[in-house]
């Protein structure tokens, strides 16, 4: 009897590429619905991203910088939240009167980073004559939102108690962050200045009223509502590990997020930049706006035609950072060492 | 036995041939997949 006929080589590439188109559309498939059905594989990829990445280029000269500066890692207990940490940087020198302090929270989309990674950081502020605390706040997806918001709030507190320890002046209080550390620190602020937001919240403020003198943010998201737009990269993988809810826009409480909402007139002298190629350019005009109609004292520092992106504020191989770290520098002075009684 | 000799000889080689060829499936499966998923993280907002 004779066989089956052989195929031709035509017949042969056909099935072959069938298959190819079947087995890849199957893995497309496969990554969708996992992607829609868990933040953790996506959570976990930016997480390793970041934490292999330096998230500071410090500029040259920094170890007789770092030499002038001593390190401290306190536990903070906030009610309602895991327990938290800060690492104190503060001159070695002995000073003649209590030092600003500033508690600053670091970015990685809620999700990565931690306060080590930017101890040069620390270090670089402390040299100017600061004290320093960088928070080390609890990462989602373990941990959702609000934890991060009362850490820092109860090191803000604790800050205010116990900085004389470090030669800090407790009236002379700033908060700072980046990236997602400058969303939390402009919720903060905004805790601190608008007592509706600590209600809705829970919260005690950590410090007495007009004891947070400045805000500076880097390259910060502050309104919910149009931070989709910005288009930046792993953004719903960001929100959905914060908030613990996929669709981030119907979590109950996005609107606490938004400090273009929740900033009062109240809201304390903020200096904003970012990089003209950060997507998150359009986030830091919004509030510039929205807090210089509230009448709230504006620094900004925004760039054109400079190719500067995300965190390029840390990146000191570009000039931009220096000239970003000095204007900053210059407004935590005018901020902090201006008139007004000490602690 | 000649014969059960023979047809051993010949489906060995085929049963390994198929088992790369599944191998190699998979993994250009996982390759897609992978991608796909790294594509949708980071374009994801």
């Amino acid at each position: 009897m004779p066989g089956p006929p052989e195929a031709g080589y035509g017949q042969i590439v056909i099935r072959f590429l069938a298959r190819v188109l079947i087995v890849g559309l199957a893995g497309v498939a496969a990554a969708f619905g996992l992607y829609q059905v868990s933040v953790q594989p996506g959570a976990a990829l930016v997480h390793a991203v970041f934490q292999k990445n330096q998230q500071v280029h410090p500029p040259s000269g920094f170890t007789a910088t770092e030499a002038t500066v001593t390190e401290t890692r306190v536990p903070i207990q906030a009610p309602g939240a895991p327990a938290a940490a800060i690492d104190v940087y503060r001159p070695r020198a002995s000073a003649t009167a209590p030092r600003p302090v500033i508690l600053w929270v670091h970015g990685g989309g809620f999700l990565a980073s931690n306060a080590a990674q930017f101890g040069d950081w620390g270090v670089l502020l402390a040299h100017q004559g600061y004290v320093v605390a960088l928070l080390d706040y609890s990462l989602a997806p373990q941990t959702h939102y609000p934890a991060p918001v009362r850490q820092a709030n109860a090191a803000l507190a604790w800050l205010s108690q116990h900085a004389r320890q470090f030669g800090g002046g407790p009236a002379r209080m700033a908060v700072g962050g980046d990236s997602a550390g400058a969303q939390i620190a402009s919720q903060l602020a905004a805790v601190e200045s608008n007592p509706q937001l600590a209600a809705a919240m829970r919260l005690t403020p950590g410090l007495p009223p007009a004891r947070l003198r400045a805000v500076v943010l880097y390259c910060g998201l502050y309104d919910m509502s149009t931070v989709g737009g910005t288009g930046f990269p792993a953004l719903r993988t960001y929100l959905w590990a914060y908030t613990g809810t996929r669709n981030w826009l119907a979590y109950p409480q996005i609107g606490q997020l938004s400090t273009t909402r929740q900033a009062t007139s109240a809201y304390p002298p903020t200096y904003l930049t970012v990089g003209d190629r950060d997507p998150f350019r359009t986030q830091a005009a919004e509030l510039a706006g929205v807090l210089r109609a509230r009448g709230v004292p504006v620094t900004t520092l925004f760039w054109h035609g400079q190719g500067l992106g995300h965190e390029y504020q840390f990146d000191f191989r570009y000039r931009q950072a220096g000239t970003s770290f000095q204007q900053t520098l210059a407004f935590l002075d005018q901020r902090l060492r201006g008139t007004g009684a000490d602690g | 036995m000649a014969e059960v000799r023979d047809t051993e000889t010949t489906t060995r080689p085929r049963r390994r041939w198929r088992l790369l060829r599944g191998i190699g499936w998979l993994v250009f499966f996982l390759v897609v997949a992978s991608v796909s998923y790294v594509v949708l993280v980071m374009g994801g907002h």
